[in-house]
């Protein structure tokens, strides 16, 4: 666990390589960059969101505003940290959004049953022996993605940040900017939260 | 250490990041409390079933999608930039300090031109406007003609008075045009009429005499001569009248033509009277509804007022007696002789 918390910290030679590039002019290098994250940010993001829609069109503009503002990196941290923070950010604002709040309210009806694009754990086809365990998985999965979506806004980051994306706690403070106690506190909670929504279902 | 105090450390104890001290205090209470050692047990579940969660891949064309947002988003912006081109022209700032202060000007001397325009009616009454025209320096001819354009009948007619038969037939034809409900001034003098009157009209008013005219002046129409009502007149002045007795009957032969109404008869004896005595009537104004005249302007030399005077009093009486010349040392003298009609 603690090895997956050590490799998200600090920009690797190649990030650096590509930002430089980047801040030169290559977009051959932009694109490199956006193929290397995108899937750890798209995951990030979409367990903020919960909807998978949302998710894209969030993980898209975080790397339109990382390519708008490459050009002030001037790696005092590593690139993942500013990029999520960049993310963190883009989802709040799409969460404090009032088109958000209000397709929120009324698509909570059509994605109840899981549709294509608000739940891809709906179609899970994965590696189980059995059809049945198959099915058990995959609503396991969907019961825990409707109580970690649950949480409130500050403890559902901070817990999508270290058990699901599996930053440390410095990590998580530089991204949120938040301090190391306040990091600690809201993901006891946050923990402790989602054992009394999933009490016995998993 | 209780089970709530316990619990908050659960979450540090999964993560393994609590210092040794408070792992054995934690170890010490789990192994004595079943609920917070399954408390323990579900959260270490749930964290692994966290960290196993398969990750949410992003759509195939996500690079793509990027791509075209990007274009899009800069070509908006390059259309903006393009509608809000900075503005490069450099204006020197002499020229742009000229150009304001020439429009300054301009638009101060419009203002005071719609000013005078607004002012010009309520300074005087009509008859003094006219006679202080002549003398008043502050409008300019440009002003005159703009404020007040004379229509060209009028001009025309002014300049034929000056040429004095030709000028009472250019008038005549002009009265049957459509009457016009104000009292209004025929015309403006001729400048070179105004010309030979500056001199004595600048050293003060008009002379200004109220005539009450009798009933037999303005009701024959046809007749000027048996119109006129003879007062016997002083024996002292009957020599003067002799004298000037030929030249008025050369003038009345002159003007032997039937007059048709009262504006004519009036104005035609008064020609009778004043010609003679060398003067010339300079304006008349007079009243279009009634069909008569209200006044004249009037200038003639200054030594023949008494004669004036004598003749005017046979056309009616004077309301004030006419005053006497102050001045003796005036060439030309003007009057203004204001018409009483009887009811």
């Amino acid at each position: 666990m603690n090895n997956r918390i050590e490799k998200s910290s600090g920009s690797s030679r190649a990030d650096i390589e590509l930002i430089r590039a980047v801040q030169a002019g290559d977009m051959a290098a932009f694109d490199e960059l956006v193929l290397k994250h995108k899937d750890r940010l798209f995951n990030l993001v979409y367990w903020f969101l919960g909807d998978y829609q949302d998710a894209n069109d969030c993980a898209q503009e975080t790397f339109i505003k990382v390519f708008k503002s490459i050009k002030n990196f001037r790696f005092e941290s590593a690139f993942s940290t500013w990029l999520y923070r960049i993310a963190v950010n883009t989802c709040k604002n799409k969460l404090k959004s009032s088109a958000y709040r209000w397709k929120k309210k009324t698509v909570s009806l059509e994605t109840s049953n899981g549709s294509k694009n608000g739940n891809p754990f709906s179609e899970i086809v994965n590696g189980s022996p059995t059809p049945v365990m198959a099915l058990e998985r995959k609503e396991r999965m969907i019961r825990i993605q409707k109580a970690i979506n649950s949480l409130p806004e500050e403890q559902n980051q901070v817990v999508v940040l270290r058990d699901i994306q599996g930053l440390s706690y410095q990590d998580i403070s530089d991204i949120t900017g938040l301090n190391l106690g306040t990091v600690k506190s809201r993901l006891a909670r946050g923990r402790l939260e989602l054992k009394n929504k999933l009490k016995g279902r998993i | 250490m209780d089970c709530a105090a316990i619990q908050k450390l659960l979450s540090e104890y999964i993560d393994g990041t609590l210092d040794a001290k408070s792992v054995q205090v934690v170890e010490r209470h789990v192994s004595v409390c079943e609920d917070c050692k399954e408390t323990l047990a579900s959260l270490s579940a749930i964290v692994e079933e966290l960290n196993t969660l398969k990750p949410v891949e992003p759509p195939a064309d996500f690079l793509e999608k990027i791509h075209q947002r990007m274009e899009l988003r800069f070509d908006l912006n390059r259309i903006l930039r393009k509608l809000f081109v900075p503005f490069k022209i450099k204006i020197p700032l002499q020229l742009a300090a000229a150009a304001t202060a020439s429009i300054l000007v301009v638009m101060v001397l419009n203002l005071q031109k719609s000013e005078y325009q607004k002012i010009q009616p309520l300074k005087a009454p009509k008859s003094e406007q006219l006679a202080e025209k002549p003398k008043s320096d502050h409008p300019t001819s440009e002003f005159k003609t703009k404020t007040k354009p004379p229509a060209p009948a009028l001009e025309e007619a002014a300049g034929r008075l000056s040429d004095s038969e030709q000028g009472v037939t250019a008038k005549r034809s002009r009265i049957k045009t459509p009457l016009q409900p104000s009292i209004q001034k025929e015309y403006e003098p001729h400048p070179s009429v105004l010309a030979n009157v500056r001199p004595s009209a600048e050293k003060g008013q008009p002379m200004e005499l109220s005539l009450f005219l009798n009933p037999i002046v303005v009701g024959n129409a046809h007749a000027p001569d048996i119109g006129i009502q003879r007062i016997p007149l002083p024996e002292a002045d009957k020599k003067t009248i002799e004298k000037e007795t030929a030249d008025k009957d050369a003038l009345k032969r002159k003007f032997a033509y039937r007059t048709e109404n009262q504006v004519d008869d009036l104005l035609f004896k008064m020609n009778q009277i004043i010609r003679p005595l060398n003067g010339n009537i300079l304006t008349k104004e007079y009243d279009k509804q009634k069909d008569r005249v209200t006044s004249i302007h009037v200038q003639m030399p200054a030594k023949n007022y008494a004669s004036f005077c004598k003749e005017l009093s046979r056309l009616g009486t004077f309301k004030t007696p006419p005053p006497a010349l102050s001045n003796q040392s005036l060439q030309t003298l003007k009057l203004l002789i204001n018409f009483t009609y009887p009811e």
